[in-house]
């Protein structure tokens, strides 16, 4: 992740205490916080995170919004914009690293706090590690739901007649592809 | 859930955090969760097997069979919007439920406790994004 070089001015709890996700966390263990983490800077274009890289951090974006597309078949796909106050690349916070599923650009100078598994890990038992996982729950939420209005829009429009038959623990090679899309879409429940 | 070894290591936490949930014991074929109804409530299925229905062109249709255990309503209990699909009791299945308020408060305490079951719901979510995109990618 290039960040840019030049030292960025220090983030402060002021810049932290109004952003929703810090409601109600003490100011000390805001301090806490910061003092744990690198603040860095993107200027616009720049990218954050590059798809199929090693996913071990994420970004509190302080200031500024970033842009996140996925490339198939050669062509780059949109996927959404996240903007200040919002964590970023979450998934690299999880126990299980995971490659990058997109990349993440800057659209406009970006101001943030990076976080890093082993920051997560010396937070533990404070109120600033719950908000930030709630943050990543709510997230993962709203990811999952757009994941089945595709997968079911998906369903409605193929409706095989495979479908009509529940998912069985032996499906056979013809029908095993369709049966895990439906396992994957009912686990998601 | 069963491959998720944090569970296995730290019950006695995980207990501990479904303390003010309510236990419910229900014959086969009661339904737990309503599609279309609101996400107020976190179940823990322990035993038992439920059936995953979605509405489809005006029938049913079943998507999953989930052995227990395994926790159901998880985004709804998150984010507290509309079910998407329906999960009715396969077998008598024992389960406990925690209402929506009550998870949130527990879920935001900064105790061994709340801190398990966030990295529990967390790996849980990003397991099932993971499945559902790469089964998105294999159809698309």
């Amino acid at each position: 992740m290039p960040a840019s070089s030049s030292q960025p001015p220090p983030v402060t709890p002021d810049e932290l205490s109004p952003l929703p996700l810090f409601v109600g966390v003490p100011t000390h263990e805001l301090r806490a916080l910061i003092s744990m983490c690198r603040s860095v800077t993107f200027a616009p274009r720049e990218t954050i995170f590059r798809e199929g890289t090693n996913a071990d951090r994420g970004l509190l974006l302080l200031s500024g919004t970033v842009r996140v597309h996925t490339t198939a078949d050669d062509r780059e796909y949109l996927l959404n914009s996240v903007a200040a106050g919002q964590l970023l690349g979450e998934s690299g916070l999880l126990a299980q690293a995971e490659v990058r599923s997109a990349s993440v650009v800057a659209a406009t100078p970006i101001r943030a706090l990076e976080l890093t598994r082993r920051n997560l890990s010396d937070l533990r038992g404070s109120h600033v590690l719950a908000a930030i996982q709630i943050s990543m729950l709510n997230a993962s939420a709203r990811r999952l739901r757009q994941t089945q209005r595709t997968m079911t829009s998906i369903l409605v429009r193929a409706k095989p007649t495979a479908a009509t038959r529940a998912p069985t623990a032996h499906p056979s090679p013809k029908t095993s592809a369709w049966s895990a899309f439906l396992n994957a879409l009912g686990n998601l429940a | 859930m069963r491959q998720v070894g944090i569970l296995r290591e730290r019950a006695p936490d995980f207990a501990r955090f479904w303390s003010r949930a309510e236990r419910i014991d229900v014959p086969s074929g009661t339904v737990l969760l309503h599609e279309g109804s609101p996400g107020d409530a976190l179940l823990f299925v322990y035993e038992g097997s439920v059936e995953v229905r979605i509405h489809s062109d005006g029938g049913s249709l079943t998507v999953a069979r989930l052995p227990a255990p395994v926790l159901l309503g998880v985004t709804g209990a998150v984010d507290g919007e509309l079910r998407t699909s329906t999960c009715i009791a396969e077998t008598p299945t024992s389960a406990l439920r925690m209402r929506r308020g009550v998870f949130l408060d527990a879920a935001r305490q900064a105790t061994p406790e709340a801190e398990l079951v966030r990295e529990l719901l967390l790996i849980t979510m990003h397991r099932q994004l993971l499945a559902a995109t790469a089964r998105l990618r294999a159809n698309l």
